[in-house]
């Protein structure tokens, strides 16, 4: 009787239900008669993660040793931290998806990969061995797939198409990632990996593949070209969670797999941090030309995550500065995932506007709060994350990131105008859209999810925050963290009073999806050329030469020249 | 015991094959109490095996060679997985013939198959493999011709062909070889290596024989012709063909020529093994790419056989123990989710008479279960997790890196994404395909309407099996554990 209801087995139920209650709810879907009800709970199924992520401290790690190859949940900080932005978007966006999709006859199908998708995500943060981990990180990237392609249009198709593409390149990769690691490790748990004592060339290829294979989700420039096309294609709730939190999975696996705080590697350390601020910059730019507020959004969150990616290569640079780093990225993701859900959600409320102008006045000031926020104007979670971004540099300034340090306040320059840009797209959706007001579940959990962007971070984690909160609101900080908010806002501001450079951005100069553009098109010309010569030895290459045809030329070529 | 096993399949068959073609209720009582009852009877001797219980058995038969059979753990690998693949492939042939002409004819040889299976898997010796191997080859032939068209008899004639000629090689490398040694009995790490030096280049010769033989019916490239033409046949002779028999017996002759006669260390030695590798990894992609480019759903995996089954080849031929686990397990795991992927595929043949690819538009909102069970076999086959494949893949690549073979993760891993290559683009049309149909109508374009429970039910519980072999490899009961002891046992270790 007390052996039932023992500490370790209510923990054991605790970690099943994690990751069980959103694949539980998925499975009754398929059931007819259960449907209605499960629909009404699809948020609710968060909440064993949420619970885990708060009281986290008091729940001890749990074993399973038949499942996979022998599973181990626990959550230590990191993960708690994850869990938490992670499980309140999920159940955020469910209660929001109930509303928006109200009249989506197909939004059981919807619902359905959501929950799968959502049982991976929160799953893989707790998952402490290599195989429950890649096997959760397969189950989200797959069920995202019905996600990117839920709408059925053109659009939302050649999205699905290289979304699964990446996705699965990424797979690979980091298959070959964790199999050099265990293999070389004689084990598949992460905290047992010792890093330092593995052979230099291993730890070099497993760090090399795992950067690959996980960049692929974080979207690291060169590896980012799904991204603005996937999160716009996907319905708004859908959207929220992929940039918020899906996008997030790739950094705790970093911080799982790369040997950060064990190993100095200076030199990979610093292409990532280069990497990173390339993405920073370039995505700005690339978004700066979108007319989808979306889109725009889509490259906030690929130039949003090139600066965790700096706070990752520094850790990976040097162990010393991995501490900090490490709080850097927290607070980041922290940050970004709740900032950029609410953008997301905003955007659906502002296409089906309310009708009052009051509310609609609230609507637009709710936006600017998490949109102030990532360009990190003062006394928003953005200015802190960044100051902790700012604070990982200052012990090793002198080592070879000077640079970075000097350029990361001009990534916020960046950022404001990109916002700017979004606002004026969002703000200017006109008014006599036909229909349908948001409904005012919608509505609310937008707010919600406002104000928990806005609040959250001051005061959770205790632990990380503290030391920021106080430097973070002195008036000398304030001032850091206005002027490149500051300065980006005017450039914007030049930009929209002067007809003839506005006219630069009325529509994309690239097409979403950038790199891909040139890619495809290369990769086309090489086919045909590869192809003539092959083809009579095998028909396979003859097939890929058409496919990359039709891809490039129906896809790209058609949204470059229209 | 190993007696008894044999009986509970070929008394069945001989019974059936008396029986006139209407008294059907009597024949499904005798093919599946026959079934059943193999079950049971495997699972005690599986039980005796565990715990090292001695299970043989001798029949007279050439002078001085008896027919001999042993129960050691990878014969009951193999028999159990066929015991209990046989039970559903009948609980589903019985639902797929409903009706259909020949039916004594069909059931009679299909269980004689099943015995002959047993009989490949419990040899203790080379000759007594060699009898049953050939049975099943005749036993065979009449149900890949059972359709009497002349695709079906050109595709049967050319099996025969294949594989008789794949015998014959056999038959002589055999002889050969008892001529050198004087000995044919398998023996854990094998029997040759006390041979003097100077007959290296024989046993050479007669490896290479071994396997062009046992490479005809493990469809090795280029040995595979007679596979994919064979896909003609019944859904439930496909799985026969694929999961339960005949390629398997293709592919366990294999391991065992390595494992029990040649002895894994002892070929290495003698330089056999890497050229078997190269072969396994040239199969592995060359079929890939042929399945790639099929649009006939039975051909795409007939050709993904032809893959995958060389990943058995392939863990046997690395070399180490880590590699031979992963392609033993994957003989049991590459069973369950092909039949379930041929299963399906002759559930949409019966129900909506699609047969390829381009007509699966919007196949999975009018028949979920069917499709749900091909969608975790075909993730299974790609090799994420949980589902089997990924154990297999997983212990494959941990074995290629024991032995420095770095090549052979991206040959995996090329294999994984061609994979994905050809089996999500069918997922893709059959749950998003005619989306745009789909709006107009809601969800009801027509009506849901799956196949019937008989065809239905085995596919789904082989699909829960492909799943849960791979969610709970760790627990005791699963074929990695078992895997795992007979590499142990294999390996001396």
């Amino acid at each position: 009787m007390i052996g039932f209801l023992s500490p370790s087995m209510l923990a054991d139920a605790l970690w099943l239900a994690v990751v069980g209650s959103p694949l539980l709810a998925a499975g009754l879907l398929a059931v007819p008669a259960c449907r209605r009800v499960v629909t009404r709970l699809v948020p609710l199924t968060a909440s064993p993660a949420i619970v885990v992520a708060l009281w986290g401290d008091w729940v001890p790690p749990g074993s399973f040793d038949s499942v996979l190859l022998g599973a181990r949940f626990g959550a230590d900080p990191a993960a708690r931290v994850f869990l938490l932005f992670t499980g309140v978007l999920w159940l955020l966006s469910g209660a929001y998806a109930l509303g928006y999709l109200r009249d989506d006859s197909r939004r059981a199908k919807f619902f359905a990969f959501f929950l799968l998708a959502m049982g991976g995500n929160l799953g893989l943060i707790v998952a402490q061995d290599m195989a429950s981990f890649y096997a959760l990180f397969a189950l989200m990237t797959f069920s995202s797939y019905g996600l990117v392609l839920h709408s059925g249009t053109d659009e939302a198709r050649r999205a699905s198409v290289v979304y699964i593409v990446m996705a699965i390149v990424g797979e690979a990769a980091l298959f070959a990632a964790m199999v050099v690691l265990a293999s070389a490790a004689d084990t598949i748990v992460f905290s047992q990996v010792s890093f330092a004592m593995l052979p230099p060339a291993t730890r070099q290829l497993a760090t090399m593949l795992a950067l690959i294979g996980l960049g692929v989700k974080v979207g690291v420039f060169g590896l980012h070209m799904w991204l603005p096309l996937a999160h716009p294609a996907a319905p708004t709730p859908a959207s929220a969670v992929l940039s918020g939190a899906m996008i997030k999975a790739g950094v705790i696996g970093w911080m799982r797999f790369l040997p950060v705080g064990e190993v100095d590697f200076p030199g990979v350390g610093a292409l990532l941090a280069g990497l990173g601020l390339l993405s920073a910059f370039v995505a700005v730019l690339f978004g700066l030309t979108q007319d989808n507020p979306k889109t725009v959004l889509a490259y906030s969150s690929v130039s949003q995550m090139g600066l965790v990616t700096v706070a990752v290569g520094l850790g990976m640079a040097s162990r010393v500065a991995w501490p900090a780093a490490e709080v850097a990225v927290l607070l980041y993701v922290l940050h970004h995932g709740l900032a950029k859900s609410a953008l997301f959600l905003g955007v659906g409320i502002a296409d089906a506007p309310p009708r009052s102008a009051v509310w609609r006045g609230l609507m637009r000031a709710g936006l600017v709060i998490p949109a102030a926020a990532l360009a990190g104007l003062p006394w928003t979670s953005g200015a802190l994350a960044k100051a902790a971004l700012k604070g990982a540099f200052e012990p090793v300034s002198a080592s070879g990131f000077e640079a970075v340090v000097a350029l990361l306040p001009w990534t916020a320059v960046g950022t404001s105008a990109l916002m700017v840009r979004f606002l004026s797209l969002v703000w200017s959706s006109r008014d006599d859209h036909h229909g349908a007001v948001a409904s005012a579940g919608m509505a609310v959990n937008w707010g919600v999810s406002v104000l928990l962007s806005a609040v959250v971070i001051w005061f959770w984690p205790a632990w990380l925050v503290a030391p920021f909160r106080a430097k973070t609101l002195a008036a000398g900080p304030v001032w850091m963290a206005a002027w490149p908010a500051l300065v980006g806002i005017s450039l914007a501001a030049v930009v929209g009073a002067s007809p003839m450079l506005r006219g630069l951005f009325q529509r994309p100069l690239v097409p979403a999806g950038d790199l891909l553009y040139v890619l495809l098109r290369v990769a086309s010309a090489a086919a045909s050329a590869v192809a003539g010569p092959v083809s009579g030895l095998c028909r396979a290459a003859e097939r890929a030469r058409t496919i990359w045809g039709e891809v490039a030329g129906k896809w790209y070529f058609a949204a470059g020249g229209k | 015991m190993p007696l008894l096993v044999m009986l509970s399949s070929l008394v069945p068959a001989l019974l059936i094959f008396l029986l006139r073609e209407e008294q059907h209720r009597l024949r499904t009582v005798l093919n599946l109490g026959g079934a059943l009852l193999k079950v049971a009877i495997v699972s005690y001797m599986l039980w005796g095996v565990f715990n090292e219980r001695v299970f043989e058995l001798r029949i007279a038969f050439l002078p001085g060679l008896p027919l001999t059979f042993e129960a050691d753990a990878l014969s009951m690998l193999f028999i159990t997985l066929s015991a209990v693949l046989w039970l559903f492939t009948t609980i589903y042939a019985v639902g797929y013939l409903e009706g259909a002409p020949h039916r004594s004819r069909f059931f009679g040889f299909f269980s004689l198959c099943v015995s002959s299976t047993v009989g490949i898997a419990l040899a203790g010796d080379l000759v007594t493999f060699l009898v049953f191997y050939e049975l099943l080859t005749l036993a065979t032939y009449p149900l890949v011709a059972h359709r009497g068209t002349a695709a079906a008899l050109d595709a049967a004639g050319r099996y025969l062909a294949y594989t008789l000629g794949g015998g014959g090689v056999l038959l002589v490398a055999t002889a050969w070889l008892y001529q050198i040694s004087g000995e044919v009995a398998f023996r854990e790490r094998g029997f040759l290596s006390s041979l003097p030096e100077d007959q290296y280049g024989a046993i050479t010769t007669i490896f290479a024989l071994l396997i062009l033989g046992f490479g005809v019916k493990a469809a090795i490239v280029p040995l595979h012709g007679w596979l994919p033409r064979a896909m003609v046949a019944p859904a439930p002779v496909s799985a026969l063909l694929h999961a339960v028999a005949v390629v398997k017996a293709g592919v366990f002759g294999i391991v065992r020529v390595v494992a029990d006669v040649y002895g894994i260390e002892f070929s290495s030695r003698l330089g056999l093994l890497w050229p078997l590798v190269a072969v396994a990894c040239f199969t592995i992609i060359y079929g890939s790419l042929r399945a790639l480019v099929q649009d006939d759903l039975k051909r795409r995996l007939a050709f993904s056989t032809v893959s995958q089954v060389s990943y058995v080849v392939l863990g046997i031929a690395i070399g180490t123990p880590m590699a031979a686990l992963g392609g033993i397990v994957h003989l049991v795991h590459q069973g369950v989710m092909k039949i379930t992927l041929f299963f399906c595929a002759g559930n949409l043949a019966e129900t909506e008479g699609i047969h390829r690819i381009s007509e699966m538009h919007g196949v999975g909102r009018r028949m979920p279960w069917t499709m749900s069970a091909f969608t975790v076999a075909a993730f299974g086959m790609i090799g994420v997790p949980p589902v089997a494949g990924f154990i297999s893949k997983w212990y494959l690549s941990l074995g290629a890196l024991d032995d420095r073979l770095w090549w052979v993760i991206a040959i995996l891993l090329s294999s994984s994404m061609l994979n994905a290559a050809y089996f999500l683009p069918i997922l893709h049309v059959a749950w998003f395909g005619g989306a745009a149909s789909a709006k107009a109508v809601g969800d009801g374009g027509r009506p849901i309407r799956d196949a019937r429970p008989m065809l239905v039910v085995p596919a789904l519980v082989t699909a829960l099996l492909s799943l849960l072999f791979g969610l709970l490899a760790g627990a005791a009961w699963s074929p990695l554990q078992w895997a795992h002891l007979i590499v142990l046992r294999e390996f001396g270790l």
